[in-house]
């Protein structure tokens, strides 16, 4: 699937731009946020005609923790439970990187963390 | 059948988009970067912008964009300047790999800045050795920051103050350095000179100075640039023994260089740690010189109208105007006249207290007043005179004459003598025999308590059947213990409570009147009262024995027996 790479200098950019398979990953606690990033890559990627695939929603990783309510022992045993969720997103592409590296440079809200894995490399 | 991923870990390059490290970047710059994470060594086209294996010149500003890959791997590192592991045929590849861990941020930060720099550039390695920073390639500078270009940093201002120590014992300087420049034209002459006053001010040299002070010893107390000499050499050890052998006189020449340093050294100080007592004169005087000296110089300071106001307030608010004081001025004393206290003598004239012969209450005292100065108020002006000087040296006299009452004063007491005595005869005849029966004053004795006798014992034994038996609390023997008083009273009610259980029980009957009804009652109590006592008397009957056998127990020794 990966065309031939042209022999070229390091940061010298190629004319013909071969396609990788990409992979990004969207993570966050914040499940407004996330969904609105997804959204905006993944028609950011449209607009470019690339094929995507995607958003894939992982399953929902909860952190509890229970702790006594009390910071002392006296008293009757009441107990917190705070839990932690971190939503995961994955979104396929096949696109060139340059091109991914705009995408992803546009849209961004705060507490989404983005991770791009580019394969055949 | 294992699905074909759809990327391979191992050959993929991982990014994650992470905020950029450097906050003192471009404005143009985006706030986030991409940061390489994974450990493949694979070139992203696009990418590899940010990716400090292939860019190590990212952030920095030079010409060397394309430089070898490998060189330019090794130093952008951390441990670039650390000694390679194993020597020469240690692999490469593990060095990068060991790297790759290295926490992104500081990746990031030192190929950012000073990733490539080789030995440092000159310019820079001289800016280091001047600020005192070792010369070990460090550069130091990406943590040093420029005063006063931006607003956070402070900005220099040069100080305005004139060194005294350069100025000449006559010459008088004056700091202007505030005097507002204008125009000749657009203020009048007036106001500059306002101005120009307002805001110069005399640059004065310390006390010492202007009070005469020798020019060399002023030069050397003055000294701000340094002493001549080294911190070791300041005192001698014993530069009392110095300083104390120059009044002396005694060879005084050997002693002149260091005690002069010496003197010089703490100028005015010195003198005042002189330990005699016949120096302390001289500390004083110079204390008080210093004290008016400094005066002095305040003086000489032109007045201002402000001072003289000053002034003026001073003198009359605080100072003694006696020398002031004029006698004849009638407006500074205040007006009276004489003739307005005539009635004072009068007045003291009519006091009682000095005059008292007769008894006058105020009423009469102010009438006898008043007639006296109503009735001769012009005639009799020489009469009235006289009048007066007897009374005045009648109430002298009386008032002198207290000395006559020195007598002694005699105080009678009654002596215990005169009192009436009591003897025992009259105290004893008081009281008589028929209240009081006496009678003869023994010692109580311990009641004896026998033990029971064997007669006794055997009728006893006779009514128990042979048994010994064991009763009470503290399980005793109570038939063969000797018995106390209270016990044989207790032994006697009971046989006496049993008997009156034999008495046959008044019952009441149909027929009975009132009379016969309370005797019954009345007896029906007795019996009841007497049963308790009874009771009564055996319960004391057994704590008392409990509470001996317990103390025989103790005596005796720990035993088997567990006495409750």
């Amino acid at each position: 699937m990966a065309m031939p790479m042209k022999p070229g200098k390091v940061g010298v950019e190629e004319a013909v731009e071969t396609v990788h398979r990409i992979r990004i990953t969207l993570s966050s606690k914040n499940v407004k946020n996330l969904e609105k990033v997804c959204a905006d890559l993944i028609k950011g990627a449209k607009d470019k005609r690339l094929k995507v695939k995607g958003p894939v929603r992982m399953p929902t990783k909860v952190l509890h923790i229970t702790t006594r309510k009390s910071p002392c022992g006296e008293g009757t045993n009441t107990w917190d439970r705070f839990e932690l969720r971190v939503h995961k997103r994955v979104i396929d592409l096949h696109s060139p990187s340059e091109v991914v590296k705009q995408i992803t440079s546009i849209t961004i809200e705060p507490g989404v963390e983005v991770e791009v894995t580019i394969a055949d490399v | 059948m294992v699905k074909k991923k759809f990327i391979d870990k191992k050959k993929a390059a991982t990014f994650v988009l992470m905020h950029r490290d450097t906050e003192d970047a471009d404005d143009d710059v985006s706030a986030r970067v991409f940061t390489r994470v994974d450990a493949g060594f694979g070139q992203v086209p696009g990418f590899s912008e940010e990716d400090p294996r292939t860019n190590p010149d990212y952030g920095y500003e030079t010409d060397d964009g394309e430089e070898d890959e490998g060189a330019a791997v090794e130093e952008s590192s951390v441990f670039a300047d650390a000694e390679e592991e194993g020597g020469v045929d240690c692999d490469v590849k593990s060095v990068r790999s060991s790297r790759s861990i290295v926490s992104r941020s500081t990746r990031r930060s030192v190929s950012s800045r000073a990733a490539h720099k080789g030995p440092l550039p000159e310019h820079i390695r001289l800016e280091l050795v001047e600020l005192g920073f070792p010369d070990d390639g460090y550069d130091y500078m990406q943590h040093m920051r420029k005063i006063g270009v931006s607003g956070v940093g402070g900005s220099f201002v040069p100080a305005a103050r004139p060194k005294p120590e350069k100025l000449r014992a006559d010459v008088k300087v004056f700091d202007s350095s505030k005097v507002p420049v204008q125009l000749v034209e657009e203020a009048s002459a007036k106001k500059i000179i306002e101005v120009v006053g307002s805001s110069t001010h005399r640059v004065k040299r310390p006390a010492y100075v202007e009070n005469g002070l020798d020019p060399e010893v002023a030069a050397l107390l003055d000294d701000s640039e340094g002493s001549e000499f080294d911190s070791l050499e300041e005192l001698e050890d014993d530069f009392i023994v110095f300083a104390n052998n120059l009044p002396e006189g005694s060879t005084s020449q050997e002693f002149q260089a260091p005690e002069n340093a010496t003197f010089k050294k703490m100028g005015f100080d010195f003198q005042e740690s002189f330990p005699e007592g016949d120096e302390e004169e001289e500390e004083f005087s110079d204390e008080d010189e210093g004290a008016r000296s400094a005066v002095t110089i305040e003086h000489n300071r032109p007045s201002r109208i402000l001072d003289e106001q000053f002034e003026q307030l001073a003198l009359r608010e605080y100072d003694d105007d006696d020398d002031n004081f004029d006698d004849d001025d009638s407006e500074v004393r205040g007006h009276a006249d004489l003739s307005q206290f005539d009635d004072v003598l009068s007045e003291f004239l009519s006091d009682p207290k000095v005059f008292g012969d007769k008894y006058m209450t105020p009423a009469e005292i102010r009438r006898a007043a008043a007639s006296t100065s109503a009735s001769k108020p012009a005639e009799n002006g020489q009469v009235l005179e006289a009048e007066k000087k007897k009374k005045i040296d009648s109430a002298i006299n009386n008032v002198v004459d207290y000395s006559e009452d020195d007598e002694l004063v005699v105080i009678e007491v009654e002596s215990e003598d005169d009192r009436s005595n009591w003897d025992c005869e009259t105290v004893v005849s008081t009281l008589s025999n028929l209240d009081n029966h006496p009678g003869k004053i023994a010692a109580p004795s311990k009641p004896r308590r026998k033990a029971p006798t064997l007669g006794k014992v055997l009728e006893d034994k006779e009514a128990t059947g042979g048994i010994i038996k064991l009763r009470g609390k503290a399980s005793l023997p109570t038939d063969f213990l000797p018995l106390r008083p209270q016990a044989e009273k207790a032994k006697q009610l009971k046989s006496l409570g049993k008997d009156s259980c034999k008495k046959p029980q008044p019952v009441s009957r149909a027929g009975e009147t009132p009379e016969e009804r309370k005797a019954r009652k009345a007896a029906v109590k007795e019996e009841r009262r007497e049963a308790r006592a009874a009771k009564k008397a055996l319960k004391v009957l057994y704590k008392d024995e409990s509470q001996r056998a317990q103390h025989g127990a103790a005596h005796t020794g720990p035993s088997g027996i567990h006495l409750p």
